[in-house]
């Protein structure tokens, strides 16, 4: 189909994957400094491995995230799949998005990313906004999710990792789209 | 440092007193949490200074030192994070971008923002500022789509322009797509 925007076109890069292990880095790191500074290390070695199991863990449920992840910008729809063992399908009519972010996290600014947010006003589909399991690591997202995770949940679409400058092109992409399917009830109070 | 410009920023400035007022803001906290602590440590030196000798000179400048660095590194980064401070009222959109570090970026549509509303806090009367507020439905857009640090007649200005612009585009809307059937009851 002609026409259709997809993760084809506006991949979401592989170095993205790197950034959910990256506090099992540092908490590794830090592990390892009290394993040079203990005199009983046997207890250590026990945090020690298991931190170093979690981080190829991490990375695979990570990439799998990644490569489970489709989006598909046709004329109407914004169509999301997503899920590794759960499959979910979502479809977003251009009229409900509410607005548009574009972050940059420290991560994202030394490789040249930034994450596209998108988000509706519905409250029903997707549903844990307050927290996200991962492996039994509790990303809390209370205010900001930490490690922002490919997807959506909740009311927040976010397709992260793009290049800084895919991620302007989509935004217009989409910015276009709101605009060509206007909402014939608005919202707006005002 | 180079100021982002926008011709919205243009016609309706961000006062420079906002890096102020953020200074005072930011610094308060760590100002009365040393002076606590100082004023103890004070006291116990002096009553101690026979036993362990005089050290309220070192003390005292110490603090001082510590407090005006703290001063003077809130300071550079407000000035930073105001120079780089962009939102520009675009033809179809309202766009806020902030954070010099990690930014942050918001795009709403006209149509899509529920509330405009103009506050100040205790500092910003103080330094007589105020914060145009606008968001569309969700959460996060509350947090991030404000404009602060304005004076008064910017901030009249872009309420005035905000309200009018999204009526417009609602009236406008309504105009052309008003559906047959079902005719859309008229929101107040």
């Amino acid at each position: 189909m002609d026409g259709v925007i997809t993760e084809q076109n506006y991949p979401v890069e592989g170095v993205w994957v790197l950034k959910s292990i990256l506090g099992s880095i540092v908490a590794l790191l830090t592990i390892g400094l009290f394993y040079l500074l203990s005199k009983d290390k046997s207890e250590v070695v026990f945090y020690l491995l298991l931190m170093a199991f979690l981080i190829p863990v991490n990375l695979v449920f990570a990439a799998l995230r990644r490569i489970t992840f489709h989006y598909a910008l046709d004329s109407k729809f914004l169509n999301l799949q997503q899920g590794i063992l759960n499959k979910t399908q979502r479809h977003i009519p251009y009229g409900v998005i509410q607005n548009v972010f574009v972050k940059q996290d420290l991560f994202d600014r030394l490789f040249g990313l930034a994450s596209l947010t998108l988000e509706n006003a519905s409250m029903g589909a997707g549903s844990q906004e307050g927290l996200t399991k991962v492996f039994g690591i509790t990303l809390s997202n209370k205010k900001q999710q930490r490690v922002e995770m490919v997807g959506f949940s909740g009311n927040k679409v976010s397709i992260p990792g793009l290049t800084k400058q895919n991620a302007e092109t989509l935004k217009s992409i989409v910015l276009q789209k709101m605009k060509e399917n206007p909402v014939e009830d608005s919202q707006s109070g005002l | 440092m180079a100021i982002v410009m926008s011709k919205t920023r243009e016609q309706f400035p961000l006062s420079t007193k906002k890096v102020l007022k953020k200074t005072v803001a930011g610094t308060m906290i760590w100002v009365i949490l040393l002076l606590i602590i100082y004023g103890i440590s004070a006291l116990s030196i002096v009553s101690l200074s026979e036993t362990i000798g005089n050290y309220f000179g070192i003390v005292t400048f110490g603090f001082l030192g510590f407090l005006f660095l703290i001063v003077v590194l809130t300071y550079l980064y407000q000035w930073w994070y105001y120079s780089v401070y962009f939102y520009d009222l675009t033809d179809d959109y309202v766009i806020i971008k902030k954070g010099p570090i990690t930014p942050h970026e918001i795009t709403i549509p006209y149509e899509r923002i529920q509330d405009v509303y103009v506050d100040q806090d205790i500092l910003d009367r103080i330094f007589g500022l105020y914060d145009v507020h606008l968001s569309s439905a969700t959460v996060s857009s509350g947090m991030a789509a404000h404009i602060d640090g304005v004076e008064k007649p910017a901030s009249d200005g872009l309420r005035a322009v905000l309200l009018e612009t999204v009526s417009r585009k609602i009236s406008r809307n309504r105009g052309q797509n008003t559906p047959p059937s079902n005719p859309t009851p008229s929101a107040q």
